[in-house]
């Protein structure tokens, strides 16, 4: 830096070439151990912090009733699941309630403007920042950066179960991501 | 040290009163040493005395101004000690139950003694300190006091300030009610933006994918245990860094060559931080001070004895001058916390609802610029790079500034006045600009595909724009790094004030843009 900077004592440090002799060879094992120990007690930290599953309510699989209780078009919310079956044409949509934007729940408005040619009137509109979704799931407007999130879905018989511990994003809708009815 | 033959003699108030009470083995093991009363005495006490061997003997006078510190620093510690009072009674009450924490905030707020009283102070001294630290970081700069030696305790300066954030921020899920719900889940989400590891960090902030219980038990624990203790070792070491780097910036004001007295027997330079021989600010030796002046040339010995008469008489001794400002300091603040809280009410709003989110949804007062900053560009933009990039860059800032001159002095040039003025009133005309516009017209609609563009390319653009004609314009002036970085500074502050204002105070349902009279009930986030 500066010329006029002053030498503070042991500076700049001045090194030896490495030595391995016993005494040296003791000091470093010893400041391996050191940083070793501050290694695991990271890793410990860390694991023991760690946020455990749910295995009841939300985070858990979730009965939603019979496949025929959703005609098609239909968007029904379920309050513990904290989440939104979409019926489509070719199948059921369970939509997280959890605005991508910043994690809001998104109210479905059955009387707004419809955004998508399944119905007339019904959307997702996000109280915070406005941002819209259709019954896909599929951002309209607002400054959301990605689809809701959906949950996988298994039909047991004629039952619908919703596993909430697995929540999974996607960047566009496909037909794939239906559970097909 | 001498100590012991200072002869005891009570309080000179010479009643038989004072003398039964103090005149005895018990009073003389607890207070070894008499009310000093002659300069000798007022020296020596200080470092034998435990809570007060943190001070210097003696203290520069420009440095004690009010003018020059206003106190912050002070400030800011007696309200970490307030809020710790005040946190443990209220730790007495409150359990970090879901089921629980909003009927015990409400207990407290209701039927416990002078609880509503303290739970005020508790909330608005955390509010009082956000604000503090901002001010004393201000207080800091254009001083130029973080200059070496004193540049890595403005970086242990601002991990303080980053400290004093997360324990505001901790503390303000506590009550359980919508408001600390809906700030905490969008907070929370803004860090979920963070690239790679974003969603485990918010996972593992919260213990679980949405705020809960998981959540309040970790806020809590964070709150009342870890952060207080970190913070308490870096206010130690902020104050002992003061000590070792000779007071604050204001106790250099001599010119570079009576600095050089400071080294006279610099033979043994080893020992100089313990133990200076001598010292230009006094008769008596200042542990600490003084040592590591880079500016004197090693082993100098000019000594113009006539500065050193003018040094001697701008010092003051420690006792009684700078422990009755810290008295008046602590009395001040703390007058002015209870008269705030008598008169206004802490809020609580309903009980938490995971159900329904408030709107408009605003996080604490302190991020709401960043929630504003949000609804202008990407959230990852707004919410992770941007703070990350300006904390980076407040650590890098007194790394970057290697100019020695004028460090104590409030602004130094009057250049540097004007210049300070002029990007202030440069960035807050652009800043309302801006906002009006993009409320108004909008950049989306106008350039709103790719959304790269709305999104990352316009926002960064404009900004790294109108850093570079803030640059350009005060060129005529041929100003110094330091400067420029005053005037980049000044911009910061300004923004982050601006924004803070406007996404507190104009903005209202669905975070459109509202007069502060309309805005909803519940549109404030104190």
């Amino acid at each position: 830096m500066g010329q006029e900077e002053t030498e503070e004592p042991g500076f700049p440090l001045k090194l030896d070439r490495l030595k391995l002799d016993r005494r040296s060879l003791m000091a470093y094992a010893l400041g391996a151990a050191a940083i070793t120990l501050v290694v695991e007690g990271g890793v410990v930290t860390v694991q023991a912090i760690r946020a455990l599953p749910k295995t009841a309510a939300f985070g858990s699989k979730f009965e939603a009733g019979k496949v025929s209780d959703f005609p098609v078009g239909s968007v029904t919310y379920f309050l513990d699941g904290r989440f939104y079956i979409s019926r489509l044409p070719g199948g059921l949509l369970a939509l997280y309630r959890k605005c991508t934007h910043l994690g809001c729940v998104v109210p479905w408005r059955p009387h707004e403007q419809s955004e998508d040619s399944l119905a007339g009137s019904g959307r997702f509109n996000c109280p915070c920042h406005g941002s819209i979704f259709d019954r896909y799931g599929v951002v309209k407007g607002g400054p959301a950066p990605r689809p809701l999130d959906i949950f996988p879905m298994e039909i047991d018989g004629d039952k619908v179960i919703v596993d909430t511990g697995t929540i999974s994003t996607r960047d566009s809708y496909e037909e794939s991501q239906l559970t097909k009815v | 040290m001498g100590l012991r033959e200072v002869e005891w003699q009570p309080i000179d108030l010479p009643t038989r009163l004072v003398a039964l009470i103090t005149n005895n083995r018990v009073w003389r093991s607890v207070f070894r040493f008499a009310y000093p009363s002659s300069d000798k005495t007022r020296a020596l006490i200080i470092p034998a005395v435990f809570f007060l061997h943190i001070h210097p003997l003696k203290v520069s006078a420009r440095s004690i101004r009010l003018t020059y510190t206003w106190g912050l620093g002070l400030f800011l510690f007696f309200l970490f000690g307030i809020e710790t009072v005040t946190g443990i009674l209220l730790a007495f009450v409150y359990v970090p139950d879901v089921g629980r924490a909003y009927q015990d905030v409400e207990t407290m707020s209701t039927t416990v003694a002078f609880g509503a009283l303290l739970r005020n102070i508790h909330r608005w001294g955390a509010h009082l300190m956000v604000l503090a630290v901002f001010l004393h970081m201000m207080r800091v700069f254009y001083t130029g006091a973080y200059k070496r030696p004193r540049e890595f305790n403005w970086v242990i300066g601002v991990m303080l300030l980053l400290l004093t954030l997360a324990l505001s921020f901790t503390g303000y899920l506590l009550p359980w009610d919508q408001l600390s719900f809906w700030a905490i889940t969008v907070s929370t989400n803004l860090a979920g933006y963070a690239p790679f590891i974003g969603e485990s960090l918010r996972v593992l902030i919260l213990g679980a994918k949405e705020v809960g219980q998981e959540a309040l038990i970790r806020f809590y624990v964070l709150h009342v245990m870890l952060l207080p203790l970190l913070m308490s070792v870096l206010i130690g070491f902020h104050f002992w860094r003061i000590r070792k780097d000779g007071g604050l910036a204001a106790s250099n004001p001599l010119p570079r060559g009576a600095q050089a007295v400071r080294r006279e027997g610099a033979e043994a330079p080893a020992a100089e931080e313990d133990d200076p021989p001598e010292s230009a600010e006094g008769t008596l030796p200042m542990p600490g001070a003084g040592a590591r002046q880079p500016e004197a040339p090693a082993g100098a010995r000019a000594v113009p004895t006539a500065r050193v008469a003018v040094a001697r008489k701008q010092t003051l001794s420690t006792w009684p001058n700078l422990l009755i400002l810290e008295i008046i300091a602590g009395l001040f603040i703390t007058a002015v916390l209870v008269l705030m809280s008598m008169a206004v009410d802490a809020p609580l709003r309903d009980l938490a609802n995971p159900d329904v989110t408030e709107n408009p949804a605003k996080a604490p007062w302190y991020f709401v610029n960043l929630q504003e900053l949000l609804l202008h560009m990407d959230a990852a933009l707004a919410g992770v790079w941007i703070p990350a990039l300006l904390v980076l860059a407040l650590m890098a800032l007194p790394y970057v500034d290697r100019d020695l001159s004028h460090a104590g002095e409030w602004f130094g040039t009057r250049k540097a006045l004007i210049i300070t003025i002029w990007s202030a009133v440069y960035t807050a005309v652009w800043t309302t600009a801006l906002i009006v516009f993009d409320e108004k017209v909008g950049v989306r609609s106008i350039i709103g595909d790719p959304a790269i563009m709305p999104n990352w390319v316009i926002p960064v653009g404009v900004m790294v724009g109108l850093s570079a004609i803030l640059y350009v314009s005060i060129l005529p002036l041929r100003p110094s790094r330091r400067e420029v970085l005053m005037a980049y500074f000044t911009a910061f502050i300004v923004v982050y004030a601006q924004l803070t204002l406007v996404g507190s105070f104009f903005r209202g349902i669905g975070m459109h843009l509202v007069e502060p009279w309309n805005l909803p009930p519940g549109g404030l986030s104190f």
